[in-house]
């Protein structure tokens, strides 16, 4: 990274956090909350999608592990500071779980596990209603009590500013080459002495972790939680659509990503009412067809034609 | 280069989203704003459609009475799409944006509950016109008003029907496995306990799914006496169809309502049509109800749709009345004032029957026991609003007419 790239990120960082500044409206801050999460996740996402190149359909696992394990755990009486760590720690647990049996699988076969696994979770959340509350739901503590859009704000971009930087550090360390190894060919890979099982297996730890917190800060802003919210398939779905719509296996990809989807989806609901899906799928048709590495694979082949 | 256009584009949007709101919330308005989320895309759509049909009727007959404090009425809609998570958004999103002082809403249990942490936070009152889940009035929320009867009256309506219908010694409940079934079965099973009825079974299923065959042939393996579905549209039509085909012949099959008593559930193209001969189901409200202005809301729900109303649109357009005159009678766009305009509320006569909201919210509604005979809802229960006798017990599939 150049310099002046460093410079730009870092003065979007900050212009970022200064936001609060200028928007008071609780609605616009909630939907630019939203649009940072999912950059965030669309991040995390992105270390085992995109530069793993593991096509996971199932990351609601641990988005769902973070936002329940907020809720049960401090129900369980533990302080917030520990409830933060056990919910990262319980989703690198599904992590290990599930990473340690889908990444056998290649192809369309690990999609389909990590969809089954999700699966399987929020079904074991609908149907434990004494430990989960079922589809009764149940409450997730406030984490901010006074300027609470402002704060879950602030955290989104901070989560967002963490997951970009160990992204950044990632994709520059010896473990991300192993990871772009494996996407471009893992026999090859495993041939000059790559680990890929391991390897793919600390991605998706790593984004586990990030996703679980989002998941946990998507919660606690809605205070009440059902298994239908935040352990389905849509989840899942978006959060993979966010990356691959920005561009898989870049750093810019997935925010830009979810600042198109997020928004998008916010102003063609105002705008065009019931025929806002409508539009949403088109503009996923026309990102699809023109674009198929996505929003910045399109702008990186631009850009490498004209020099 | 990658970079700046990914800032620039991380800039840009945002900015869009602010400019486009800021474009419907500026300004003085010449109309009072009244916001409402319903389900208007997703599963649940028909229901949102109904939902949209009553509010929209009732919009022209309010705005045509001269609107409320003399300015016309507007109604901002959010469609939450059958989630939940939107649902919160549309709060968000009426009370920052377009300052609305009361929110009708949502459809589905699920969505209205994960809404009332959101409304009790930014302290404006919501009305409950269509959600029946009993965990939503007990939330302690001050804010929050329901319209309709709770599954906890459904049950004991359909058990104080059929103790004087043949009295039936067994009975297995089938319900979709979210908020809205799983509130009715637990109603169900504890009432029917306290009845003295044995429930053989209890079995779930999710709404999307094409196959019940299964499901029913367990049901039928315990030979229940009455059946209980908690039920939306598209399953309640799917589960009865696929009953005749498994024989599944209890004496009663009876319904908490909602899919069983949606207007086109006896149609033959967008429901189960004659499979959906003889269910019995709890109804909050019917075309021939007995209350003045019932059978007016018929005939201008045919004119606008070409079909009649099931009680989830009477519900909606009844909603949109009350909030209007809490609106009239606190005098003004303040929250706190129609909250309490709504606590002393006493409409003494609306096509819905009486408004009175106790001191949890909820209004204190009759709740009647229908029966489809040919093709049409026909109040069977209680006696005194009855205009059919039911016929029970249910003829087995085989002796029926095709």
């Amino acid at each position: 990274m150049r310099r002046w790239q460093l410079a730009l990120a870092g003065s979007g960082f900050v212009l970022s956090l200064l936001v609060p500044l200028v928007v008071h409206s609780d609605y616009q801050l909630q939907v630019l909350f939203r649009i940072y999460l999912f950059a965030a996740l669309g991040l995390a996402w992105n270390l085992v999608g995109g530069y793993a190149g593991q096509l996971s359909l199932g990351h609601a696992a641990y988005f769902g592990a973070g936002a329940y394990g907020l809720a049960l755990f401090t129900r369980a009486g533990m302080p917030l500071w520990a409830a933060l760590v056990m919910l990262v720690g319980l989703a690198m647990l599904f992590a290990l779980l599930i990473g340690g049996v889908s990444f056998r699988l290649r192809g369309p076969y690990f999609a389909l596990a990590t969809i089954a696994f999700a699966e399987v979770l929020h079904a074991a959340a609908k149907n434990l209603p004494r430990v989960t509350g079922g589809d009764v739901g149940v409450p997730v503590p406030a984490l901010f009590h006074t300027h609470a859009n402002r704060s879950f704000y602030l955290c989104a971009v901070l989560l967002t500013a963490a997951t970009t930087a160990a992204t950044f550090l990632i994709s520059r360390s010896r473990f991300g080459y192993y990871l772009m190894a494996i996407r471009e060919d893992q026999e090859t890979a495993l041939s000059v002495g790559v680990n890929a099982a391991r390897t793919k297996l600390h991605a998706l730890l790593v984004s586990a972790a990030f996703t679980a917190l989002g998941g946990a800060l998507y919660g606690s802003l809605f205070l009440f939680i059902v298994p239908d919210q935040v352990l389905s398939i849509d989840i899942s779905n978006e959060i993979a659509i966010v990356a691959m719509l920005g561009g898989a296996g870049t750093l810019a990809g997935p925010m830009v990503g979810a600042a198109v989807l997020e928004s998008a989806s916010e102003i063609f609901k105002t705008i065009f009412q019931e025929a806002h899906l409508l539009i949403y799928g088109l503009l996923l048709i026309v990102v699809v067809l023109f674009l198929p590495e996505g929003i910045m694979g399109g702008v990186e082949a631009i850009v490498r034609r004209r020099k | 280069m990658k970079r700046v256009a990914a800032r620039l584009l991380m800039l840009a949007l945002p900015a869009a989203v602010i400019l486009a709101s800021c474009k419907g919330g500026g300004g003085q308005s010449n109309t009072f704003k009244i916001g409402v989320v319903s389900s208007f895309t997703g599963p649940q759509a028909a229901f949102g459609q109904a939902h949209k049909n009553g509010y929209t009727l009732a919009l022209a007959d309010l705005n045509a009475k001269g609107g409320v404090l003399g300015k016309p009425i507007e109604l901002v809609y959010y469609d939450d799409q059958g989630r939940p998570d939107q649902a919160v958004q549309g709060v968000a999103k009426l009370v920052d944006q377009d300052h609305v002082p009361v929110i009708l809403g949502a459809y589905t249990s699920e969505n209205t509950r994960a809404m009332i942490p959101a409304v009790t936070q930014r302290e404006v009152p919501l009305l409950i016109p269509t959600s029946v889940a009993d965990n939503l009035m007990q939330t302690g929320s001050p804010w929050v008003f329901r319209v309709c009867q709770g599954s906890g009256n459904y049950a004991h309506a359909i058990l104080d029907f059929l103790k004087h219908n043949g009295d039936p010694k067994t009975i297995a409940i089938i319900y979709e496995n979210t908020n809205f079934g799983q509130s009715n079965d637990t109603a169900m099973r504890e009432a029917a306990q306290q009845a003295g009825l044995t429930v053989v079974d209890e079995e779930a299923y999710q709404a999307s799914s094409p196959d019940y065959k299964a499901l029913l042939a367990r049901v039928k393996a315990k030979n229940p006496d009455a059946i209980y579905f908690g039920s939306y549209l598209l399953d309640a039509s799917t589960l009865m169809r696929q009953s005749a085909e498994v024989g599944l012949d209890p004496r009663y099959y009876t319904a908490a309502g909602t899919g069983f008593s949606a207007a086109e559930f006896p149609t033959k193209d967008k429901g189960a049509g004659a499979y959906a001969e003889y269910t019995i189901s709890v109804s909050q409200w019917l075309p021939t109800a007995k209350w003045k202005g019932s059978k007016e809301f018929d005939e201008a729900f045919l004119k606008l749709t070409g079909t009649h109303p099931a009680y989830h649109a009477m519900e909606a357009y009844v909603t949109l009345a009350i909030a209007v005159a809490a609106i009239e009678k606190a005098g003004g766009a303040n929250p706190v004032a129609i909250r309490d305009a709504l606590r002393a509320l006493w409409l003494p006569e609306t096509p819905f029957g009486p408004i009175r909201f106790d001191e949890h919210g909820q209004n204190d509604h009759a709740t009647l026991v229908t029966q489809i005979q040919d093709g049409q809802y026909k109040v069977v229960w209680p006696p005194d609003a009855a205009e059919a006798k039911p016929i029970v017990p249910t003829p087995p599939w085989n002796k029926r007419q095709k």
